[in-house]
């Protein structure tokens, strides 16, 4: 046995290890820090125990977000291709994307993240790219996986949304240095599903679309305003993001010089529903230049609705209890099925 | 000190008691048997399988992920951990009477405790990343190792490492690792070879076998029959070469390896459905052309080595055994190459031949020199054609009857010729 040999073997064991360590410790102490939203599920790993399957809002990437290096491609992917992300601020801390390119950009700041390959992509593949960065997993102590995802909240209640503390290179490199949960959580229920369409035969009478119930809730331990106007303007109605084709709303009734927002103070644990009749005219998108209720769409559409602090809020309220941004419920078909 | 040598000491012993030798003769009858220094190697086993278990162990114990342990802590724990089970080793083996076992199995440990590391750091640092990458450079740490020492209980490690590496790639991302089976060629082979190890070979070789027909079957699944073929065939015709090299020990597992691919190559071959998947090979798909290339050229390498070193002394077994799977090997590139794929009924008549002669082949060598295992081996393949042929050419009972009747009858034949050739070897006559 050649001693000098062993040591070079052993030292470059050891090499390795304060390489992965000491990369990711520069990223943790010097990254620009943001918040990024995700939805936690929780799984076991052989090697490393329990940790949190984190699904961002930002690993699906709109084919209309991508530049043209990715989208004349059409439908064809490659897989694991390195792209860029950029992010701009969303309100308290939280970023969002703002565009993905296979150039990277000149300022951040950005995420270095790689395509994933069309078989994990699925049926869903038609409108979108899935994209990861490395983050997409959150290692926590044995038992506490399930104790995340309760918090987070179940299919047909409440879900409070996580935010994710990730500090940034200025390569794009990101690490997860904590996280907080959302002090606003949200809750959609269909208070009405339209009558079951047959192929080939006329439509059904009455409304073709549903009428839900979308409530916010404060779930923070101090008071939280969030704010309305109108025919419940801050509600938006928006297609999921890996559908193939976008409906821009049909009706003007919300249109943002119109909104006046009223400002409404919910104490820790207070809520504050909205009932949302799709039918009526103020929720009609544009499908061919024509407007028409989702109901009446061809094919599977999936839509979200999508409280937004009104633009004027922020500045109305001038108070730190103002909560502001955006936040989307579960996807929902036209037929009123909740994903 | 091998049994063998203990019996013929024992036995000396009493032959002198009983006169026949004195001991002068029983003297020049051992120097005959020169003791080979061993190694432990009951010792060196148990404690790679120990420090291998306590590996795990401190795995899982990191896997638990202690929220109250600080970061700094962890890391400490993980690498000092590390450096205590390496430097351990050391330390140990500077000493004058070291034990091989104990050094082995604290470096064993130590390349476990690295592995633990990598996941312990991606656990830290909450790292997304490709994961079957970590069993690459897992590897890459105990083959380094297996080269230093050099150790074949770290080799061991690395080709398992390699085998999980590549299986991962193709069962959960459905990706063709074509670095795999140039890190067996390139990290492991040569140091079998190195080391004169036929059992680090043995293993080595089939890791080989695996690895590459995750890789070329993900890449063109056509590839992967007559590949595979290729590659007995190369091993068996160097296995039949190596006594004339500086390696003859290499003999044993290259050809017993060679003809295990070979016999099940041929025996699914010999099925009229596997026979269909004989289909032109796709040559613009990535990799065909190196892996067949690769394969055709170490045939023809053992080719040459075997006409200029053995072929005259081949005795007649190993010729028609070759001659056989020289055969096959025809029938299977003319599929392929030839005539576009299809392997009609002319290629299962043809495997099902091949298989039977390569069967009574090993019944009769095995009765000559007196091997059972090589006549249980000829008797099992010979039930397994009867098998899959009573499967799917007879539907008659009567027919099938018959093939059992003829089966039993030949094995009571086998059997009997088997017990002849052994007396007639110890020279008592029935």
């Amino acid at each position: 046995m050649s001693r000098r040999w062993v040591i070079l073997a052993v030292a470059a064991q050891l090499l390795v290890l304060l390489w992965m360590a000491g990369e990711r410790e520069w990223v943790f102490r010097t990254g620009q820090v943001v918040y990024l939203r995700t939805a936690p599920i929780d799984p076991r790993d052989l090697f490393r125990g329990d940790f949190v399957r984190l699904q961002y809002e930002i690993n699906s990437v709109r084919r209309a977000d991508v530049d043209e290096a990715i989208a004349s491609r059409g439908t064809e992917r490659r897989r694991h291709e390195v792209v860029y992300t950029r992010l701009r601020p969303s309100g308290e801390g939280r970023y969002e994307a703002a565009g993905t390119s296979t150039t990277r950009p000149a300022d951040g700041p950005f995420l270095r993240g790689r395509t994933e390959d069309s078989w994990r992509m699925g049926w869903r593949g038609g409108g979108h790219f899935f994209v990861k960065y490395g983050i997409e997993q959150l290692f926590v102590e044995q038992g506490r996986g399930k104790a995340i995802e309760e918090r987070r909240g179940t299919r047909d209640g409440l879900q409070v949304p996580m935010e994710v503390e990730v500090a940034v290179a200025s390569s794009g490199t990101a690490v997860i240095r904590g996280y907080r949960w959302s002090r606003l959580g949200m809750k959609l229920e269909m208070l009405r599903r339209p009558a079951r369409r047959v192929r080939n035969a006329p439509p059904p009478e009455g409304p073709l679309s549903p009428k839900l119930r979308v409530t916010l809730a404060n779930v923070s331990d101090a008071p939280l305003t969030v704010a309305d106007a109108g025919e419940h303007c801050a509600f938006h109605l928006v297609p999921v993001a890996w559908a193939p084709q976008l409906y821009p709303p049909a009706s003007p009734a919300c249109s943002a010089g119109q909104m006046a927002p009223e400002m409404i103070t919910l104490a820790p644990g207070q809520i504050y529903s909205a009932e949302l009749d799709l039918s009526e005219p103020r929720w009609h998108v544009l499908a061919a230049g024509k407007a028409v209720e989702i109901g009446a769409l061809q094919g599977l559409a999936q839509f979200r609705i999508e409280y937004r602090t009104p633009e004027a809020a922020p500045a109305a309220a001038g108070e730190r209890s103002a909560w502001r941004g955006r936040m989307a419920s579960q996807a929902f078909t036209a037929n009123g099925v909740v994903d | 000190m091998s049994k063998h040598l203990q019996w013929l000491k024992q036995e000396l012993a009493q032959w002198r008691a009983e006169g026949l030798v004195d001991a002068a003769l029983a003297q020049r009858i051992l120097a005959r048997y020169p003791a080979v220094a061993e190694r432990n190697w009951s010792r060196i086993i148990f404690s790679a399988i120990g420090a291998t278990l306590v590996g795990l162990g401190v795995i899982l114990f990191f896997a638990y992920n202690w929220q109250e342990l600080p970061k700094a802590a962890k890391l400490a724990l993980a690498i000092g951990a590390l450096v205590v089970a390496h430097g351990g080793a050391m330390a140990v083996a500077r000493r004058a009477n070291a034990s091989h076992g104990l050094v082995e199995g604290l470096h064993v440990l130590g390349t476990m405790l690295f592995g633990a590391g990598i996941w312990l750091v991606a656990q830290i640092y909450h790292i997304d990343e490709h994961y079957p990458n970590a069993f690459l450079v897992w590897s890459l740490g105990a083959l380094a190792l297996a080269w230093a020492m050099p150790s074949m209980v770290q080799a061991l490690l690395a080709l398992f490492l390699v085998t999980f590496w590549a299986g991962v790639e193709l069962f959960d991302f459905h990706t063709a690792v074509h670095g795999a089976p140039l890190l067996v060629v390139l990290g492991v082979l040569p140091l079998a070879w190195w080391r004169r190890s036929p059992a680090l070979l043995f293993f080595a070789l089939a890791v080989l076998y695996l690895v590459t027909a995750f890789a070329a079957g993900a890449s063109d699944a056509k590839m992967l029959l007559p590949l595979l073929f290729l590659m007995g065939a190369a091993a068996l015709v160097t296995g039949a070469a190596a006594p004339a090299t500086d390696f003859p020990a290499a003999g044993g597992p290259l050809s017993t390896l060679g003809l295990l691919v070979v016999l099940g190559c041929s025996y699914l071959l010999s099925f009229r459905d596997a026979a269909g998947l004989l289909r032109k090979v796709d040559f613009s798909k990535p990799g065909v052309v190196i892996y067949l290339g690769a394969a055709g050229a170490a045939l023809a390498l053992a080719l040459v080595l075997l006409a200029r070193g053995r072929l005259a002394q081949l005795d007649g077994y190993r010729r028609w055994q070759l001659g056989l799977v020289g055969v096959g090997l025809i029938i299977v590139l003319a599929s392929v190459f030839l005539l576009a794929g299809g392997g009609g009924w002319p290629v299962v008549l043809s495997f099902n031949a091949i298989v039977l002669g390569l069967a009574a082949l090993l019944i009769l060598e095995g009765s000559e020199h007196l091997r059972p295992k090589l006549v249980a081996a000829g008797c099992l393949l010979f039930a397994l054609v009867a098998i899959g042929r009573y499967a799917d050419l007879f539907t008659s009972l009567l027919v099938r009857a018959a093939v059992f009747v003829v089966l039993g009858a030949s094995l009571f034949f086998v059997g009997n010729f088997y017990s002849r050739s052994r007396r007639r070897a110890q020279g008592v006559k029935s």
